[in-house]
């Protein structure tokens, strides 16, 4: 059978002369040779909102937001995609979010009309995301600088490590049944000679369980029961690193690998406490181990923010909430240096987007050369 | 900290996810040149989606880094609920890039794909999944008959040929004015249309009462997600000119490549023309401009001695150089 020639591939050839009905006029300019799509980066961190109205438990939800996508941008010292995951939210918040889409800020903004629950949205993000690792985290976090860099320390060091938390995590979400300390030990048992890998218990600062009591809202027995609590630590010597035995569904990062293996989770509902477990039971099911941060690098800011007296808040409100400008690494930014043909064509682009009179003029060269080279020939 | 508790914690209930999931792929980086009617083609596409398709389904809509008018109009199709899942990309991650995403995170178990410069026609989701049902091992099904490279179809071939109960035919199956119609849309000529209509055929292949054509496009396809997810990932680096890999990867594989035996979408390509404009569905019609003035329309005053000069190959060369130059510096600030 003769095999029909691919259409698309002979149609810049072909004489168009005689075109009178035509549906597709030219060549769609995004096939043009050479013509760079985006290569994904290597961490892409996802955050997870739900708003439905601005009252009552919400009242500072979108300062709230606002604080936690700046400080996670700010904290970046390597560009990642960072997709905002919209569960159905007031058009107040919708509209936040695309501003701060627009502004560079978000790269992906996945709108959903309905709440799917978190572990439904989370099935789209762990399923998704094509980044090697991703990050995830609740719309209340505050970042602090170095939070990726120890996370990811902590996936270079530990080897069968599965989610990895920023923030020293001192509630059982398993209940008991967490099985990564005794893994670890009976891994460092096994395997000692050779990692020295051993479990410390280690009686944390003062300062950082009340961070975490604050975070949480704890009542005065649960405070004091955590200060009293011992947090079970791995030790990789050889490494030099350290990781607290448990992980939160608050904040994590897991590789691409590990996080398409828990999809899909199901969805007992929109926020439920049997969902929040899915996760660090799902990875500790595969055979792997949850860990954190020894240190803070991340807090959990909840949904009254402004009577905080967390210098970071303070810093964001007066800074760059009030002005709306945002320098933080991480941000979109012009290319760099690069060689004449780059710099000519970002200071091309820097004109244009500056000046409206040169874009019409653009518009109607790009018009006239359109219609020179295709309408004309039609 | 954290003040009271979280209102979400008393939702029992989320919707459970529609069987199939409707998703489009849209990239308008201006509306000017060659995107100039792509968005009233979106919204023509869009409406015959909403007017012809009465089964249960939710809509993604996965913009590849759009201009802002079309985030506008997609927003506000979204606002009055006819669509389920908007995902606003701020960089055009390509369409395999694209692809990974929706193929991955699509929550429906059927995704029904399609360029956004596609027509739904009444039956067209119905037909394609009776098909998808009725055949074994099915990959894609296209809701068109197509005439297709044969390389990308040789183990749909193969099975027709090897499976008993499967009724084989070869012939000229499609008439020439539903394979003309496809080929306008391509922007191919009626001359080379007509030659290559006489020098290939249809394969039609009927299987438990059920009848299909042989090969499938890309551009639009119904197929089950577990399927385009063993397909993933496609490679992303090019905006475009990567996705026969689906193609290529779905026969390797074994599936079944197949279409409709009635034309029930149609590809409309970057202009809507004359004999689309009334074929926008009802429910879009307010929404969708008036055609301009000439605009569409041949500009025979031009011809003549200028236009066999702008032919000349090196100048058509180095005009098209201008407009790729020009292309990129409108939208590389969005990649």
């Amino acid at each position: 059978m003769a095999v029909r020639p691919d259409i698309s591939s002979l149609l810049f050839l072909q004489d168009l002369t005689q075109f009178s009905s035509l549906m597709r006029i030219g060549q769609n300019p995004a096939k043009m040779r050479g013509s760079p799509a985006y290569t994904p980066q290597r961490v892409g961190l996802a955050s997870l909102t739900y708003v439905p109205d601005l009252e009552g438990y919400f009242r500072q939800a979108r300062d709230v937001i606002d604080i936690h996508l700046a400080s996670l941008r700010a904290s970046l010292d390597q560009e990642c995609d960072l997709c905002v995951f919209d569960n159905g939210s007031c058009p107040e918040i919708l509209n936040f979010l695309q501003d701060r889409w627009r502004n560079g800020v978000i790269d992906w903004l996945f709108l959903s009309h309905h709440n799917l629950g978190k572990n439904g949205a989370l099935n789209w993000i762990f399923s998704s995301m094509p980044n090697e690792y991703i990050g995830y985290s609740d719309s209340d976090v505050l970042f602090r600088k170095g939070w990726l860099e120890e996370s990811l320390r902590i996936f270079d060091s530990f080897e069968r490590v599965g989610m990895v938390s920023a923030q020293p995590v001192f509630f059982d979400f398993l209940r008991g049944q967490s099985q990564t300390a005794q893994r670890i030990a009976a891994y460092g048992s096994d395997a000692s000679p050779k990692t020295g890998l051993r479990i410390e218990l280690v009686k944390p600062p003062p300062e950082v369980v009340d961070e975490y009591c604050d975070g949480i809202n704890a009542s005065i027995e649960i405070r004091q029961q955590f200060h009293q609590t011992q947090l079970t630590v791995a030790v990789n010597p050889s490494r030099g690193a350290r990781a607290v035995t448990s992980a939160t569904d608050m904040q994590f990062m897991l590789s691409r690998q590990v996080a398409r293996k828990l999809v899909p989770m199901p969805i007992a509902g929109a926020l439920t406490a049997r969902d929040a477990i899915e996760i660090p039971l799902g990875v500790e099911t595969l055979g792997y181990w949850i860990l954190s941060t020894e240190e803070p690098l991340v807090r959990h800011l909840g949904n009254a923010i402004l009577d905080l007296d967390i210098p970071e808040v303070e810093n964001y409100l007066s800074a760059n909430l009030q002005t709306g400008q945002i320098q933080a690494p991480g941000f979109r930014t012009h290319p760099g240096p690069g060689g004449w043909k780059k710099n000519t064509q970002a200071a091309l682009q820097r004109l244009i987007d500056r000046s409206p009179r040169l874009r019409r003029t653009f518009t109607r060269v790009y018009d006239w050369l359109f219609s020179l080279l295709y309408e004309e020939r039609r | 900290m954290r003040v009271g508790q979280n209102p979400a914690k008393s939702i029992e209930h989320v919707p459970e996810p529609a069987r199939v999931t409707v998703a489009l792929l849209t990239y308008i980086p201006f509306l000017s040149g060659y995107y100039a009617e792509s968005l009233e083609v979106l919204k023509t596409c869009l409406g015959s989606l909403w007017e012809n398709t009465p089964q249960p389904y939710d809509l993604m809509v996965f913009d590849n880094a759009s201009c802002s008018e079309v985030h506008t109009y997609l927003q506000q199709a979204q606002e009055q609920g006819q669509m389920q899942y908007l995902v606003l990309s701020d960089k055009n991650i390509g369409k395999g890039g694209a692809w990974n995403l929706i193929f991955q995170g699509a929550p429906g178990e059927i995704i029904a794909y399609a360029d956004s410069d596609v027509y739904f026609y009444s039956g067209w989701l119905e037909k394609s999944m009776e098909i998808l049902e009725a055949f074994p091992h099915v990959g894609m099904v296209s809701s068109r008959p197509l005439r297709t490279p044969q390389v990308y179809y040789t183990s749909t071939l193969e099975w027709a040929q090897k499976e008993p109960e499967a009724t084989l035919e070869k012939g000229q199956f499609q008439s020439w004015e539903v394979f003309k119609e496809h080929n306008d849309s391509l922007g191919v000529s009626e001359e080379t249309a007509r030659q290559w209509f006489q020098e290939s055929h249809d394969w039609r292949v009927e299987y438990h009462d059920c009848t299909a054509y042989i090969g499938a496009a890309h551009f639009q396809f119904v197929a089950p997600k577990s399927v385009l997810q063993a397909m993933a990932p496609f490679k992303m680096d090019r905006p475009m000119g990567q996705v026969r890999s689906l193609d290529q990867k779905l026969n390797e594989a074994g599936y079944l490549r197949l279409t409709t035996s009635e034309p029930l979408v149609k590809h409309l390509g970057n202009r809507l023309g004359e004999s689309h404009l009334g074929e926008s569905a009802p429910s879009t019609t307010d929404n969708i401009p008036q055609q301009g003035g000439n605009r569409g329309a041949p500009l025979r005053s031009r011809r003549g001695a200028i236009r066999r000069l702008f032919n000349l190959p090196p100048v058509r060369r180095s005009l098209l150089w201008l407009y790729d130059q020009i292309f990129r510096l409108y939208y590389s600030s969005r990649t």
